[in-house]
């Protein structure tokens, strides 16, 4: 009796040592990471915000992807056998998908294994096109596949009728036909948002499908740990294929994702090791990276710092419409000019950016496809004095001794800048009106609500306000629509339109990636810097910090979910 | 007492209407236009549009009041607009932390509150008293922000008695780990005015004959402390706890974002950032029963603490 007793005793002992013992075997490959803000959800198509874009990238798989290394983007496949076959002058692709890839298990499957087909994609690509969904990713694609609008009927889509644009040949192969040649699609196609879904997945859950996200990926998706807003947990995709040049040791079994909102606790949490690497807040940039280093508090912990300039462009728009500030003539751009001279750019970057940015000289930032870093436009630098003489020249002139220049006919000169109400854009207030006030300019601010203001820019409503524009694809394409005329209310909020400009557009939107395209997006920056739809801003950085124990982390401006291709080391 | 009952829950009628109409005003009026931001960063008009038709914005607004009363009558607020989650589901599972981290908020700021204000009250006067005072008084002087910022780094970061942040899915490790730091800290901004508070109205009823006669007829001071002065402040007490019952709900939007603590507080400024209407319609609805109800139950506990109390 008592041996059995002590028999079971040490099973029992021994059985509690292994289990704590995997335990903490599965914990030392556990990543933790955090996310600045709370996810808005994981449909691809549905949601536009970055973070939940973070983790639908680790679940979900386009076709093809960018290579995780440094240095240019570089597009390799991913469930495609190789990059897209070209033809047709640009306006057909063609895709193979590799055989036999699954996707992880769901009780939408009913038990059985599924194989990713081409179909998939067309569906996934047909879902941007749903009016019910109302995928604000529509634009990328939008009038783009031949025969699409044949699928809408009476304000539905009809995921059956079958698309000439998007062909099936064979189960592994998609053919999109476009209506216009367009080079960008293969890095449109690389986006996370057109990450294969399955239809029985999204026919399954119906309006719960943002928190199902079922798809190829390195990882799936862990519902029963998940707490909206709080916490995401990802598991290892155990029957991944491992994908040549891409990486693929997979040493993570396990992520888990803090949603941190405030600066402070998410910092605080990195420095106490809770998390293993992290965006570094702006916030804390003169504390890690005085100088633009790493602090040695800091470096003595061996934490590796990485910084990346972003794909962004930051900019202040004039509305060209506005009869104050917009038109064509001499005298309207040298108001704008002489504004963006007055501005001190520099104390932008050194007190609100904590020297985390460089000056921006055209509308494409470094490391998309069309930045010319030699081009360096002065028709913007700082110089008030410069500014001063240009609005003399031009009649604006203080005419009732207030202190504050006129207009030239006489009438007074208030212009009005449009910020939300917040502490950042209080500082951007601040360093507009002490920039402006030197020249002798009135400003005056109107505040709103961010809602407020996107509705009133959209409408053409704000005569200058701040902006910022963020890569969807890595070409300079994505940052000049922003300029072409006929995007008046759709994105071109300046409502810029200049003939000059659009003919360059249309011309290099049917190039593929050359200098001979470079040197027109050349001479696009040049008259967008010469007539000052924009003010341009600033390309900001990103600094990563990494602990010492993580290994394989490089900053890459399109992959913010390399977690697949990371190595944990002892902490 | 059943018709006074009856009565005030009639009254809560039309001043949720009142609430309704007020929440429906203000949003229409400075909520902003949530499709703007729903549609993306390029979006024609006509998707604008078609989004404003989906969420019913661009209903009469009579209509559209329609809409939130049926809610309000079926307790269906339906999905978020912005994440698409149930709103009901939003609640379910926000409302546990921020209690979680409120309700014993809440009873140690009653309990340590009146014991320090009857003893200064005592003490009225002396050292104690005055350095009491001068510490409530330097305490109520600074922001709940800078209490949060220094004792996340102090007591969190440098001296690791707590942790920085976080939550788990156990309540007994998020009472016992996760949540002492935030109750301490919002106890050392909530407790000033309490004691404040409560001190005067110790000091008021101490000053009243009973007490004067309590005391002649030879009772000890702590009995006429707890056995006289005490229940004959209760209603004060009680009033003041019922107004701070309400916001057990919503909680400290605060605390919860800097100690990510996935609570009400924290989902309803989200709510109020992305104009989520739904979200703020339910929790406003929520809030208001919640005031009227604790304020029923509060005139109901007055005639507890004093039969002298009529229901008129």
């Amino acid at each position: 009796m008592l041996s059995a007793f002590f028999r079971f005793a040490s099973i029992l002992i021994g059985a509690i040592l292994a289990i704590l013992a995997v335990s903490q075997a599965s914990h030392a490959r556990t990543l933790r990471v955090s996310l600045a803000t709370s996810e808005a959800g994981f449909d691809p198509v549905a949601v536009a915000d970055l973070y939940s874009h973070t983790v639908i990238e680790a679940i979900l798989e386009p076709m093809l992807t960018f290579a995780y290394a440094p240095g240019p983007v570089k597009l390799i496949p991913n469930t495609a056998q190789s990059l897209p076959q070209v033809s047709d002058g640009g306006k057909t692709y063609t895709f193979r998908i590799k055989p036999g890839i699954f996707f992880t298990t769901d009780p939408a499957f009913e038990g059985k294994p599924r194989e990713l087909t081409a179909g998939d994609y067309a569906y996934s690509i047909k879902r941007l096109f749903d009016p019910k969904i109302k995928s604000p990713w529509l634009f990328l694609l939008e009038g783009k596949i031949v025969g699409m609008g044949a699928a809408l009927k009476d304000g539905k889509f009809d995921y059956d009728i079958p698309v000439p644009g998007l062909e099936i040949p064979d189960r592994y192969t998609l053919r999109l036909r476009l209506t216009a040649p367009d080079y960008n699609l293969p890095y449109i196609v690389a986006i996370s948002t057109l990450g294969a879904v399955a239809r029985e997945v999204v026919e399954r859950y119906g309006d719960d499908i943002g928190s199902h996200p079922v798809g190829t990926g390195r990882f799936q998706f862990r519902r029963d740990e998940y707490q909206h807003g709080h916490k995401i947990v990802l598991e290892k995709n155990a029957a991944h294929r491992s994908v040549a040049g891409t990486g693929g040791e997979k040493t993570i079994d396990r992520v888990e994702i803090s949603v941190i909102e405030e600066a402070q606790p998410r910092y605080l949490a990195f420095l106490d090791g809770e998390l293993d690497y992290l965006e570094l807040p702006r916030e804390f940039g003169d504390v890690a990276t005085p100088g633009g280093k790493l602090a040695p508090n800091l470096a003595k912990r061996n934490i590796a710092m990485h910084a990346l300039v972003q794909t962004d462009v930051t900019y202040t728009y004039f509305n060209m419409e506005d009869p104050l500030v917009g038109g064509y003539s001499k005298e309207k751009v040298a108001l704008r000019r002489a504004i963006a001279m007055a501005y001190n750019r520099q104390h932008e970057i050194d007190l609100i950016h904590k020297g985390l940015a460089i000056p921006a000289h055209s509308p494409i930032p470094p490391g998309v496809a069309g930045f010319d870093p030699l081009l360096v436009t002065d028709a913007q630098t700082y110089n008030p004095a410069k500014a001063q003489a240009l609005l003399d020249l031009y009649g604006y002139r203080d005419r009732d001794g207030d202190g504050f220049r006129d207009l030239p006919d006489g009438h007074p000169l208030i212009l009005e800048y449009a910020s939300p109400n917040d502490q950042l854009y209080r500082q951007f207030d601040e360093l507009w009106k002490r920039c402006l006030d030197r020249v002798g300019l009135r400003v005056q601010f109107k505040k709103g609500t961010w809602q407020e203001l996107v509705k009133q820019r959209r409408l053409g409503k704000l005569q200058m306000t701040g902006s910022a524009w963020y890569a969807d694809y890595p070409d300079g394409e994505n940052f000049l629509q922003l300029l072409y005329g006929p995007n008046v209310d759709q994105g071109n909020d300046s409502r810029f339109k200049l003939p000059a400009f659009d003919r360059l557009y249309e011309e290099a939107r049917t190039m593929p990636d050359s200098a001979a395209r470079t040197k027109l997006y050349r001479e696009m920056a040049k008259l967008v810097a010469v007539y000052a739809p924009w003010r341009f801003g600033v390309h900001r950085k990103t600094v990563y910090l990494v602990q010492p124990w993580l290994r394989g982390f490089v900053a890459h401006p399109l992959i913010h979910a390399p977690w697949a291709h990371l190595e944990l080391g002892e902490r | 007492m059943r018709a006074y009952l009856l009565g005030r829950l009639w009254q809560m009628v039309p001043t949720l209407l009142g609430v309704m109409v007020l929440i429906f005003v203000l949003f229409n009026w400075v909520g902003g236009d949530p499709s703007q931001v729903l549609a993306g960063k390029i979006s024609d008009p006509k998707q604008i549009e078609s989004i404003r038709h989906e969420l019913g914005v661009d209903r009469p607004y009579i209509e559209q009041f329609g809409v939130f009363v049926r809610q309000v009558v079926t307790g269906d607020f339906g999905r978020s607009w912005s994440t698409k989650e149930e709103v009901s589901h939003i609640i379910a599972t926000r409302i546990g932390p921020t209690l979680t981290i409120m309700v014993p908020l809440l009873i140690l700021e009653t309990v340590i509150g009146v014991v320090l204000a009857m003893v200064v009250a005592y003490r009225r006067g002396t050292l104690t008293d005055r350095a009491i005072m001068i510490i409530c008084t330097v305490g109520m002087s600074v922001s709940f922000l800078a209490y949060i910022i220094g004792g996340q780094y102090l007591l969190a970061f440098l001296a690791g008695w707590f942790p920085v942040q976080g939550w788990s899915n156990s309540f007994t490790k998020n009472l016992a780990t996760y949540a002492p730091l935030p109750i301490f800290l919002a106890l050392l901004v909530g407790l000033a005015p309490t004691v404040r508070l409560y001190r005067t109205v110790f000091l008021e009823e101490m000053h009243l004959d009973y007490v004067r006669t309590a005391r002649a007829k030879g009772i000890a001071e702590h009995a006429v402390l707890l056995r006289h002065v005490l229940p004959n402040a209760l209603i004060p007490i009680i009033t003041n706890v019922a107004m701070t019952l309400p916001t057990l709900m919503v909680g400290s939007f605060l605390l919860e974002k800097f100690f990510s603590i996935p609570g009400l507080g924290r989902e309803i400024i989200n709510a109020v950032d992305r104009s989520d209407f739904p979200v703020i319609k339910a929790v406003t609805v929520y809030l208001a029963l919640a005031t009227m109800i604790f304020n029923l139950l509060a005139d109901l506990l007055y005639r507890w603490a004093d039969p002298r109390v009529q229901f008129n």
